[in-house]
């Protein structure tokens, strides 16, 4: 029995260090600020603040790794939720997309955050900064709103 | 002066008789004026409207009571929306038509003549770039 419990600790043990080797590539580009969200639509401080604080980790060019991030498999799971939250929305590549989009987008910050969905509840859990409170989504609604009219008068 | 009078009585009874013809009975707005007609523009060009109205209306519509459904889009109040509010819904109803997430595969088990084909698709993906761009002012 003793000899059991050592021979699974042990291949516990082993596996952890070998997954170590295998680590997904950093989100830490070049970031082109001309093409931020913040350099094309008007953007209170307050604002910009909390959004760099609860989505830029995921939704943007670059990710401020927490030190638990150097471990495997908590890498691999953040890999994948960074690939997945640049591919809906990415905060650092604004520009890049077509006008219409960009209303569809700022749309569905407001939406998502109302229902919850967004930050993830994991996230939230790490960072406590990245928490909206009911005042902060209403700012942030009410901007999502002004922000898509400023989108609409402007030209492709 | 007997001559003189006689095409006089004549016109006159004849203007009678027109106006007489053409004054409206009461409750008929009908042909004596012509009312201001209203002039109602459609919400939705006729061939999407008919689209919608077959495959999405069952939960997207003031006919429905699918909360979740109509926390997405109520197409019975459209128009009740901003230009934006439109464009972006415009955009969502073209990602879940590409992504063939809607109609729901459960619904159009249930009832396939409700079920879009790829046409009826194009239609309406067609209708809702054209008609954001016009928003949109481009």
């Amino acid at each position: 029995m003793k000899k059991a419990l050592i021979i699974v600790a042990a291949s516990v043990v082993f596996l952890f260090i070998v997954i170590q080797f295998f680590q997904p590539a950093k989100n830490d580009n070049p970031v082109n600020l001309q093409d931020d969200i913040a350099f094309k639509l008007a953007m209170p401080a307050a604002i910009k603040n909390k959004i760099t604080n609860a989505c830029y980790d995921c939704h943007s060019n670059k990710t401020a790794y927490p030190f638990y991030n150097n471990f495997a498999p908590v890498s691999w799971m953040m890999a994948r939720h960074i690939h997945k939250g640049k591919e809906h929305l990415n905060f650092s590549e604004w520009a890049t997309y077509e006008r219409k989009q960009q209303v569809k987008l700022l749309a569905k910050i407001c939406d998502e955050i109302k229902a919850h969905e967004m930050p993830l509840k994991s996230y939230i859990i790490m960072h406590r900064n990245a928490r909206i409170s009911k005042k902060e989504l209403e700012e942030i609604c009410n901007w999502t709103e002004q922000a898509s009219e400023q989108v609409m008068g402007q030209k492709d | 002066m007997k001559k003189f009078i006689l095409p006089v009585v004549v016109l006159f009874t004849a203007v009678l008789a027109v106006m007489a013809f053409n004054y409206p009975v009461a409750g008929d707005s009908g042909n004596f004026v012509n009312p201001p007609q209203e002039k109602v523009v459609p919400v939705f060009p006729e061939n999407v409207a008919k689209v919608l109205e077959t495959s999405c209306y069952d939960c997207h519509s003031d006919a429905s009571s699918n909360e979740k459904a109509l926390l997405k889009v109520n197409f019975s109040k459209w128009n009740d929306q901003t230009a934006a509010q439109k464009v972006a819904k415009m955009q969502d109803i073209t990602d879940v038509l590409k992504k063939g997430d809607m109609p729901p595969a459960k619904y159009t088990a249930k009832y396939p003549d409700r079920a879009m084909n790829q046409e009826q698709k194009d239609l309406i993906m067609k209708w809702a770039a054209e008609e954001s761009d016009k928003l949109m002012g481009n």
